[in-house]
């Protein structure tokens, strides 16, 4: 579906599958998508079938009608038997017997990462052989989804993708077609869109680090588990992300999945004293924000530091969030519209997640918190730079389990650039710009949570969507993943199942991805061949 | 997009558009942690969603929470982000927070796949829910005393026995 995804996105015309074989192999996949949601495959912008065999109310094919709609489709090429292989993986991996030397692992899903999400490892002879992440949550076909719709529809429909973070596809989407479009905005909106992304990084940084990243430090099962033990600092994480729920409810409309945010600015903003209501909980979340930084701080790290090429936007007034060129820790600098120049998505069989990797040299990179504090930790808040200084960590680090600390210290510049537009904020006369619609292409990127966010649309006259590309930031990090892990295995390859599991799933969730999001779900398998084996 | 499994949404926004039910009636289509805000804010919490419990499709279930009858779907590990009721509940259990009385709405249904529609034994269910969603909160105030509960109802075929134990 991943492949098909990239073939739709590049406007590739043809065919790449035989046709009695891509019917077959269609249908095993999508026998169980309604016909509406093929329908929404259609490149050229068609919203309805045509042809014999269809059913537009009927929401199941059988293959029959999926040949004549495998006929419609533009640009879909093979890929499907994922599902297939995948179940074949299972069942193989099922079956623990140490085969002379080899030997199987299985988690079955890695807890505690957003999304499902599945981990095989081969090891043989005590060697580390094969490492695959394995996405298999239903591949996201939002940017097929988006195409014929209206431009100022891609904020909400993009916010869908991620509950966590849709902010940050909001954002990502705003700007490319702002950028596309000409649209320059008010000084005042630019200052609450970062408002907005404040808030956040507030609830998701939060959430990240006292419920889902500190158990592993702490050697408990389990946020859940850990409250119980700490339940002071349990209930700090909460209020800090309830703080940004309550940012991104005043001006976005809602916590989840915001409603407020269009191309031009924003359908209403707050009202001056709106906002000014919420300086005694900032100035609460900045103290809490600062006992965060010390409390991950004095955690112990794995010795763990691969060399990494980081990547991520650089302004030169402020902290990257909304705008700011591409950088990276190897000397790259570029504007957006080069982004695709420097970074290529490849379709790899395991996943149903695109992987990102340097054009030059096919390398993966590291994008998120540690990349951004590594970088630009000169344009942090004062009191966040200070923590930053005096934390312990020596920056920059390679250690991808520090990433909680970077968290931490985001998490405290957030609340007091927050503060700080707060008590600067004056109501603009408009809450967006007008401007006129005309046929235009654009990109944008932005620094969501976990990282480098980028989108690219192309519009019509009517100003509807020709096409779209969304690159999220766990799917720019999947690479280096596996990478990591194959740096971290060779060491632990005689530990037991169990505790390869738990260092897999620990170094993963360093990561904080968000596989809902890659995927436009961790089950770890290992097995073992060779005679080190259990 | 959820067909059957979006009935809980549905409903609610039905009865928003009607209005007039006495109580705040909220989406909340995922994450978990903010379930707890919204626990801490009431003392009766009642949750419309859909349910697979093996009973006849667009049956309506009432029951009190947390019940050894029905485990809240997000118990699985195909929840695709945050954390659900039950994960909540432990939490509150952890941090020692007080829980309101819960009850649970349940619309069976027996397909959980995309869906742009719902089906029509749902879409029935849904149509007796809305109506009926008065009694039905007046059945859930009289609980526990009243001992009504586990309730299970199929439209068209149990209107009676809802309307005579709330009259």
């Amino acid at each position: 579906m991943q492949a098909s995804r990239c073939r739709v996105r590049a406007g590739i015309a043809g065919r790449a599958m035989s046709w009695a074989l891509d019917a077959r192999g269609m249908w095993r996949v999508v026998s169980r998508l309604p016909a509406r949601l093929l329908r929404v495959l259609w490149s050229d912008g068609e919203s309805e079938p045509r042809g014999a065999g269809f059913h537009a109310e009927d929401g199941w094919y059988g293959p029959g009608q999926i040949s004549a709609a495998l006929a419609r489709f533009h640009g879909l090429c093979g890929g499907f038997p994922l599902g297939k292989r995948q179940a074949g993986e299972e069942r193989m991996s099922e079956n623990k017997e140490a085969v002379g030397s080899q030997r199987t692992l299985k988690l079955e899903y890695l807890t505690r990462v957003e999304g499902e999400g599945g981990l095989s490892l081969r090891l043989e002879n005590g060697k580390v052989r094969d490492v695959k992440l394995n996405i298999f949550e239903p591949p996201r076909f939002f940017e097929a989804f988006l195409r014929g719709r209206h431009f100022q529809e891609v904020p909400d429909i993009t916010a869908r993708i991620c509950g966590i973070c849709p902010v940050a596809y909001q954002m990502s989407s705003v700007h490319a077609l702002e950028a596309a479009l000409g649209v320059q905005v008010d000084p005042a909106i630019r200052l609450l869109r970062r408002l907005l992304y404040c808030g956040e990084w507030i609830e998701s940084h939060a959430l990240h680090i006292y419920l889902l990243h500190a158990p592993d430090f702490l050697g408990y099962e389990s946020g859940i588990s850990m409250a119980g033990t700490y339940p002071q600092e349990v209930e700090r994480g909460l209020r800090l992300k309830k703080i940004g729920n309550m940012l991104l409810e005043l001006l976005g409309g809602r916590a989840i999945h915001p409603v407020s945010v269009c191309v031009g600015g924003f359908y209403k903003v707050p009202r001056r004293h709106q906002l000014l209501d919420l300086r005694s909980d900032l100035e609460w979340a900045i103290q809490a924000a600062k006992q965060t930084v010390a409390w991950v701080a004095s955690f112990n790290f794995p010795d763990f530091s691969p060399r990494y090429e980081f990547v991520c936007l650089s302004h030169p007034d402020e902290y990257p969030m909304n705008e700011g060129e591409i950088v990276s820790s190897s000397g790259l600098k570029l504007d957006l519209p080069e982004y695709e120049h420097a970074f290529l998505e490849e379709h790899v069989a395991h996943s149903t997640a695109l992987h990102s990797v340097r054009a030059a040299g096919g390398t993966s990179y590291f994008v998120g918190p540690l990349a951004r504090i590594n970088l630009c930790r000169d344009k942090l808040f004062p009191q966040a730079r200070a923590a930053a200084e005096s934390c312990g960590v020596s920056w920059p680090s390679h250690n991808p389990f520090v990433g909680i600390v970077a968290r931490a210290i985001e998490l405290l510049h957030a609340c007091e650039e927050a503060l700080s537009i707060i008590h600067a904020y004056q109501e603009p006369e408009c809450s967006r710009t007008e401007f006129e619609v005309h046929k235009a292409e654009g990109c944008g990127a932005t620094e969501a949570p976990r990282g480098l966010l980028f989108h690219r649309y192309r519009i019509n006259e009517q100003g509807l969507i020709e096409f779209a590309k969304i690159v999220p930031p766990t799917s720019q990090n999947l690479r280096r993943m596996e990478d990591d892990l194959r740096l971290l295995l060779p060491p632990i390859v005689h530990d037991s199942d169990a505790a390869i599991a738990r260092a897999c799933e620990n170094l993963v969730r360093s990561y904080d991805p968000c596989i809902s999001c890659s995927t436009h779900f961790l089950q770890v398998k290992i097995a073992r061949t060779g005679g080190t084996g259990h | 997009m959820a067909g059957d499994d979006g009935a809980g949404i549905e409903i609610v926004r039905r009865l928003r558009s009607i209005g007039g039910f006495g109580c705040r009636l909220l989406e909340m289509s995922q994450s978990g942690v903010d379930l707890l805000d919204i626990l801490q804010e009431t003392n009766i919490v009642v949750f419309v969603d859909a349910v697979v419990s093996g009973s006849e499709a667009g049956m309506l279930h009432i029951l009190s929470l947390p019940s050894p009858d029905l485990q809240p779907r997000t118990l699985s590990t195909l929840s695709s982000h945050g954390w659900g009721l039950a994960e909540m509940l432990d939490l509150c259990h952890a941090l020692g927070r007080p829980v309101p009385s819960m009850y649970l709405l349940g619309i069976e249904i027996h397909s959980t796949t995309d869906s742009t529609s719902l089906s029509t034994a749902v879409e029935n269910s849904l149509d007796f829910a809305v109506e009926h969603f008065s009694s039905i909160l007046a059945l859930i105030g009289c609980e526990p005393s009243a001992g009504h509960l586990p309730m299970h109802i199929v439209p068209g075929r149990d209107d009676s026995r809802l309307e005579s134990l709330c009259a």
